[in-house]
């Protein structure tokens, strides 16, 4: 499960919102959010990006609250 | 305007979305299962069409060629009506085509739906025009008063239904949606 939900709930963003500044369709974020979507990299730099992050806190298993 | 929203959408992708009825980004998702849908589409297609032709040959040896022209002709219209119904429930079924807006954004969505949908009825007057135009030459009757009435009435009504796809299609998402 990666952490997309809870780095865009940390930002208060929406889905529509993170969308669009990614430039990607909500439904995508969405997909992803419920791990039914395995972003290319590109996607996932992108995410990681608009969210402050790097790619190791965002998808990879670990505890989101140590930072 | 962000990076994304600059970069041109190639008149290649603008007609992928048109046809396969996509709003919104056509992002990396739709890219892939548009890809996937049309592949499978495509051997529906070849699948339907080799015993098609090879069955209007068959007409043609046994039958006349006018025959054979007609059972090709309806045979075409059939396999399309088949390979679209296809796309169309594929589509359907994983939200391909779903137009989603936010509340505040709804009124101009719905007018955007009605606008296209018009634009979609006028396109299809033009298009039966031209047909009837190519098909049975330039004949006094295409400009005849009842003729051009059935036109502009089935374009109206062709309109009206697109329209009511159209904005069938129109979600509204609330601020967190899973």
């Amino acid at each position: 499960m990666n952490h997309v939900r809870e780095y865009r709930k940390k930002q208060h963003i929406s889905q529509m919102e993170l969308a669009k500044r990614i430039g990607v369709a909500r439904q995508t974020i969405n997909l992803i959010e419920n791990d039914k979507y395995n972003p290319s990299l590109d996607l996932c730099l992108n995410l990681a990006h608009e969210l402050g992050t790097d790619l190791n806190s965002l998808f990879w298993d670990g505890d989101v609250n140590h930072e | 305007m962000n990076e994304n929203e600059k970069k041109k959408v190639s008149l290649l992708d603008r007609y992928i979305k048109y046809w396969y009825g996509i709003s919104g980004p056509l992002d990396e998702y739709k890219k892939a299962k548009i890809d996937q849908i049309g592949n499978k589409a495509f051997f529906i297609a070849m699948l339907t069409m080799i015993p098609l032709f090879l069955i209007s040959s068959i007409v043609y040896t046994y039958l006349g060629s006018e025959i054979a022209y007609y059972t090709l002709c309806i045979g075409g219209f059939l396999v399309l009506i088949v390979v679209s119904s296809f796309v169309m429930s594929k589509t359907n079924k994983i939200h391909l085509t779903d137009n989603e807006v936010e509340e505040k954004d709804l009124p101009q969505a719905k007018k955007a739906a009605r606008v296209r949908g018009a634009f979609s009825g006028l396109y299809f007057g033009i298009a039966m025009f031209l047909i009837e135009f190519v098909t049975s030459g330039m004949d006094k009757k295409m400009f005849l008063i009842d003729f051009i009435c059935y036109l502009v009435l089935g374009a109206i009504v062709f309109g009206g239904i697109m329209a009511m796809v159209y904005s069938s299609r129109i979600k509204v998402v609330k601020d967190e949606e899973n």
